[in-house]
């Protein structure tokens, strides 16, 4: 089976079990036709259905000729307990083809807070929440952010211009946003402020805005890297230890379960303190990297609780 | 914007396949290459004949770290 059939298949799968999702990342990019070439899938999966999530996979592991593994880096185990608060599970589907299909599943999706889901088909995450993931540290990321802000603000979704990256775009479209939605954008998105007083800044802002979402999503996924190493190498030191196992998938869930307690896989490695600790980090960055003042910075830096919610 | 291909050889588009303007394919021209701009044209069902061929017959290239980007993946696959 193709990546697309496997698609339509997960989905329907997903759908009869009344599970709550959305597909995002770079499928939905596919669907919005900026991508060809991923494979892999990502889904945001409603935390309160994680259970029921659990249940299907099981069920789907030896159903005719299917398999079900958590893959060997299998991030945190799949549960509202670590997905709500940010973690990814990671799990491999072979098909009765013998293809291979890699699944990573949110809960939280990082630098979103509620799912949002295309209005024409709600298997898809929306532009806006798929730009919003996309605001990573890899470069090649970005031209997403921007194709998906065009493709929104050309469909009447104002909230476009919250992930537009070339300033001249951003001083056209500015002038069509309605008066009524001005203020509420400028506040998620300060530079925007930028575009009225015609401060003349506006490309270098753009500059640093990017270099603080980069930072700050590095600074983000520090802290789970760093928590899930740390379990991983003490689980790994465990006698007679056998990862991913060759056993069925319910059994690898108890497992993985059992581990993350024995070795003490934090739910919410980032807490409050660590999302300020990421925002106040790339703000140093920036003022060292742009010399940028803390004043400017205000300017420029979005909430925290918009970039970490 | 315009809701349907002017080209009647293409199936019709609807809502959750829009046409864009021009600028929009000239800047994934830019971004992503003129192949992946072509594809972007096509109505929703060629591309994913397209999909389906480059699957078939091509080692895709894919995301190969075991993190995804959202957790760190890609630091090695930039």
């Amino acid at each position: 089976m193709g990546p697309q059939p496997f698609l339509n298949f997960f989905c329907k799968l997903l759908t009869e079990a009344e599970i709550d999702f959305a597909l995002t990342s770079g499928q939905a990019c596919v669907y919005y036709g900026i991508q060809q070439t991923t494979k892999d899938s990502d889904w945001i999966i409603e935390p309160n259905d994680l259970v029921k999530l659990v249940v299907l996979l099981q069920g789907l592991d030896g159903h005719q000729g299917y398999r079900v593994s958590y893959r060997a880096i299998c991030g945190a185990p799949c549960s509202s307990e670590y997905l709500a608060n940010g973690w990814t599970t990671h799990i491999q589907i072979t098909d009765s083809d013998g293809a291979e299909h890699h699944v990573d599943l949110f809960g939280a999706a990082p630098r979103v807070s509620q799912i949002e889901k295309d209005s024409e088909d709600p298997n898809f995450a929306s532009r806006h929440i798929v730009a919003q993931m996309k605001k990573t540290d890899r470069e090649k990321d970005w031209p997403f952010v921007f194709a998906l802000a065009r493709q929104a603000v050309s469909l009447g979704d104002w909230r476009g211009v919250l992930h537009g990256t070339d300033a001249d775009w951003l001083l056209a479209s500015w002038p069509t946003v309605p008066d009524e939605l001005r203020l509420e954008l400028t506040t998620l998105r300060p530079l925007l402020s930028m575009i009225e007083a015609a401060s003349g800044k506006l490309r270098r802002a753009l500059m640093i805005e990017r270099f603080v979402w980069q930072a700050v999503n590095r600074h983000r996924y520090r802290v789970f890297q760093n928590a899930w190493k740390e379990f991983f190498r003490q689980w790994r030191h465990e006698a007679g230890f056998d990862w991913p196992s060759t056993s069925g998938f319910g059994e690898q869930v108890g497992l993985l379960q059992q581990a993350a307690v024995n070795y003490q896989l934090p739910p919410r490695p980032l807490d409050e303190l660590a999302k300020r600790d990421a925002v106040q980090k790339a703000r140093h960055e920036a003022a060292e990297i742009f010399a940028a003042d803390d004043i400017e910075l205000d300017t420029i830096v979005p909430p925290l609780t918009w970039m970490l919610p | 914007m315009t809701d349907n291909n002017s080209d009647d050889s293409f199936p019709k588009r609807d809502a959750s396949d829009p046409l864009y303007d021009e600028e929009y394919y000239e800047f994934l021209e830019l971004a992503f290459g003129p192949e992946k701009a072509a594809w972007a044209r096509l109505p929703r069902v060629e591309r994913e004949k397209e999909l389906a061929w480059i699957h078939a017959n091509t080692n895709t290239p894919d995301d190969l770290d075991p993190w995804p980007p959202e957790l760190g993946g890609g630091v090695d696959n930039p």
